[in-house]
């Protein structure tokens, strides 16, 4: 496998990958996201340390709640936002996802996963998500064709999901 | 440079603006030019010395090729060259050259110009027209030495602002600036000092690199390089590789057959080894060391630096 | 077993105007880019005078690329902002066509003598297409642009957005995929589409081939060629439809040698990389050339060659390619195949 940071995989999505660097401070507006508890401790220590800039916070149980009010508080943002996003490394990936779907550029965005967990695998032969505790290497049963599927090194950054295929489709029939 | 040189005849010029003179050159056999990207230049044989202008016409398949030059007093004399053209002259240039296009994915395009470097921000005006684009346009210039005023009233409408002061237009800049939405990209072109401000303007308000683009006045055009000579060992001869050759170029004019493959510094075939004198490395395929090392060479894009160069061919 | 069938190739088309892929004894991986257009004479004819190719497989391929994209519409997407670079395409594409095949192709401008700079007539004889459209006027074409000149041409195509220093894969068509994912690889970048393949990023190849792309100036079109091994002539074998044929991996290794010279393909892609001249997008052309062996032996220079680079291939790549299987039987039937009357 070539080595992890020349892939599609962020550094950030994989337990051995390294910690993602200090956010990006020099924005005139925040727009904080957490997920889960750990993620609005996170985004708590964030908006403290934001003294005078106006922050927007965002807290939200789950990804996809949190999702759909990140894509409102994106319609109406100005240029000079800085948007950072704390939870499991699932919900990092897939609100990435939400963030580049809606134009949200590279330098104006920062992930901050506050601990590991399963991250969505779409199978390529049927389309649908299913979830993966272990991540790259992995084998899952797809919940849409219960094909055995490999967890791939490739991330899909529009929708957040790593690439899964047959396992076994060479295997030997007897 | 060969291969990407078109011959064109002059087919009008017009004093658009104070000191600016708008030059429309066209095929000799009239057939349309090739499409060019918006905000794109072409670099025009100045009677020796290559310049680069702005395209300001419109930009699929045109009928013409229209530059706006400004007559600089104290400058390289490219200008001036250009002010005394006249319908009928022939002119050579590059085929137009993108360093300057607009941002695809952008909502918005926030345009922001001053003097003469209007003449970019026109040609993206002209496509945001044909493809439906936000604009929003800034234009800060001398009073009464406007160029394209009328074509970015035109192309713009109310969404274009003119300023003849500096202090009202870096006043309106910060407010403007701080009210885009999310997805515009701003554009600047104009003097570097110019420039200079509406970058720390932008910075100041929050825009990320990634957001802001912007174009010098005094582009390098492609540049030529020095003339040199190459010592051929092997054969004891002397080769002359003037400006606008390049050394894979002169080598195989006198015979050589030297591999290669893409011509453009990437691909590695080309490869040859130095025996003597320094390289000038252009090239993408060396590594930092072989580069140190001075004793290859990628002959399509590099050159010597100094006046010789020694090879063992 | 040396083939028995010892039909002459030298007419069928298919063989003489074969890219064959290797330019020496052995292959790696390299930027190997080249300007486009110009001839390339091979021992049993040549290719590579047009970028938009068309050969005696053209209706049945368009019929193919139908036929999959309507069961599986995934294999074309084109992002909103790509609009533009859909259109650009079109028109480029078109005018390419109409300079290379004259005869059956026609690009008019203005067919109205209206003073329309925008209004463009297309005639497609070889299909019995008659088409006026008002450039980047989605309302005066039948389809989405894209799609629409997709219909037209045997190649895949992907667009590339340049922006932040970086390509973006932000529109195509793919339906002839060599094992990888057009639909899953929408809107990721030119590296990050590349990262799975080993060696790649390390050697620098593909960091050389971004810088190269970023630098593409329009009207000067660049190719390469790429290879693989394809069991049956088969021109869609994306990830998609793993399944389907990732089975024949195996099978191959159970059949006799008239079978497996008659099934194994070497498989070239011939792609062309285009700065489109008013969107500034990147057009990358990706056409698919396949031999079965018992062709490909029937032009020595070609079979001892492919015999030689299939045999020394290393195993990390040979594994990437999806051959390792299979790739020493090759090479010792092309051998063998040398050694018949």
């Amino acid at each position: 496998m070539p080595r992890l940071e020349h892939t599609s995989v962020p550094l950030w999505a994989v337990p051995e990958g390294a910690a993602p660097a200090a956010p990006d401070a020099t924005g005139t507006s925040y727009l904080l996201v957490g997920v889960g508890a750990e993620g609005e401790r996170q985004v708590t220590t964030w908006a403290d340390a934001l003294d005078g800039a106006p922050v927007t916070v965002v807290l939200a149980e789950d990804q996809a709640a949190a999702g759909v009010r990140l894509a409102t508080a994106l319609a109406s943002a100005r240029v000079g936002v800085r948007i950072r996003v704390a939870g499991p490394v699932g919900d990092c990936l897939a609100l990435r996802g939400v963030a580049v779907r809606a134009g949200v550029e590279d330098d104006e965005l920062h992930l901050a996963p506050t601990s590991g967990g399963p991250v969505a695998v779409q199978c390529c032969h049927c389309g649908a998500t299913t979830p993966s505790e272990k991540g790259i290497d992995d084998v899952v049963s797809c919940t849409g064709c219960d094909r055995r599927l490999l967890v791939y090194y490739h991330v899909s950054r529009r929708t957040g999901t790593f690439l899964g295929f047959q396992i076994d489709a060479e295997e030997a029939v007897s | 440079m060969t291969g990407t040189q078109i011959e064109l005849v002059v087919a009008a010029v017009e004093e658009s603006a104070h000191a600016v003179r708008t030059v429309r050159l066209v095929a000799p056999d009239g057939a349309p030019l090739p499409s060019f990207v918006p905000g794109s230049h072409l670099v025009v044989d100045c009677g020796g010395r290559s310049n680069a202008y702005s395209l300001v016409g419109e930009s699929i398949a045109p009928a013409e090729y229209a530059i706006s030059v400004l007559l600089v007093e104290d400058g390289s004399g490219g200008s001036a060259w250009v002010h005394g053209l006249a319908a009928g002259d022939r002119v050579s240039a590059l085929r137009p050259r993108s360093a300057f296009a607009p941002i695809a994915s952008a909502t918005r395009h926030l345009l922001v110009a001053g003097g003469i470097g209007v003449t970019p921000v026109v040609s993206h005006l002209r496509a945001a027209r044909h493809w439906g684009r936000d604009v929003q346009v800034l234009y800060v210039f001398r009073e009464g030495h406007g160029a394209h005023v009328d074509d970015v009233k035109e192309l713009a409408g109310d969404a274009a602002e003119f300023f003849g002061d500096r202090v009202g237009f870096t006043e309106r800049l910060r407010t403007v600036l701080a009210e885009q939405p999310l997805g515009t990209h701003v554009y600047v072109c104009g003097p570097g000092a110019m420039i200079d401000d509406v970058l720390e303007a932008a910075t100041e308000a929050g825009w990320p690199a990634s957001r802001v683009h912007s174009e010098r006045f005094g582009l390098d055009a492609l540049d030529p390089g020095e003339p040199f000579r190459v010592t051929l060992t092997e054969t004891g001869t002397d080769v002359e590789v003037p400006s606008g050759t390049s050394l894979l170029e002169a080598l195989e004019g006198v015979g050589l057959d030297v591999p290669n493959l893409c011509r453009q510094g990437v691909c590695g075939e080309c490869r040859i080894p130095v025996s003597a004198g320094t390289p000038l490395h252009r090239d993408l395929y060396l590594t930092d060391e072989e580069k140190q090392a001075c004793d290859a060479i990628m002959p399509c894009v590099s050159r010597a630096d100094g006046p010789t160069l020694e090879v063992p061919l | 077993m040396p083939p028995t069938s010892t039909a002459t190739s030298t007419d069928d088309p298919l063989v003489t105007g074969f890219p064959f892929p290797f330019p020496e004894d052995r292959y790696r991986y390299s930027t190997n880019v080249e300007p486009a257009g110009g001839a390339v004479v091979t021992p049993a004819g040549q290719w590579g005078t047009a970028v938009v190719d068309i050969d005696v497989e053209y209706v049945r391929e368009l019929d193919e690329r139908r036929e999959i994209l309507a069961r599986d519409p995934g294999r074309h997407a084109v992002l909103p902002h790509m609009r533009g670079a859909a259109w650009d395409t079109l028109l480029t594409l078109m005018r390419e066509m109409a300079l290379t095949n004259p005869d059956q192709m026609t690009l008019t401008r203005d067919p109205g003598g209206t003073g329309d700079a925008h209004a463009w007539r297309w005639e497609n004889r070889l299909l019995g297409v008659v088409q006026d459209f008002r450039y980047g006027d989605d309302a005066t074409l039948p389809d989405e642009p894209l799609a629409y000149i997709a219909s037209q041409v045997q190649e895949d195509i992907v667009l590339l957005d340049q922006r932040n220093d970086a390509l973006w894969g932000d529109a195509g068509v793919v339906t002839f995929a060599a094992d990888w994912s057009f639909g899953f690889d929408v809107g990721m970048s030119f590296l990050e589409i590349h990262g799975p393949v080993p060696r790649l990023r390390e050697l620098g190849v593909i960091t050389r081939a971004h810088e190269f792309l970023k630098r593409l100036q329009p009207h000067e079109p660049y190719r390469r060629t790429n290879w693989t091994l394809t069991i049956g002539r088969r021109l869609d074998v994306s990830t998609e439809l793993y399944p389907e044929w990732g089975p024949d991996r195996e099978m191959i290794q159970h059949v006799d040698d008239e079978t497996f010279g008659r099934l194994v393909h070497l498989r070239v892609e011939v792609q062309h990389l285009i700065r489109l001249p008013e969107s500034g997008a990147i057009c990358f052309l990706i056409r698919t050339y396949m031999l079965p062996l018992e062709q490909l032996a029937t032009v020595e220079p070609w079979r001892v060659r492919a015999a030689t680079v299939i045999a020394e291939l290393p195993e990390d790549m040979a594994d990437y390619k999806g051959i390792i299987k299979y790739r020493d039987r090759a090479a010792a039937w092309l051998l063998a195949a040398g050694e018949s009357a």
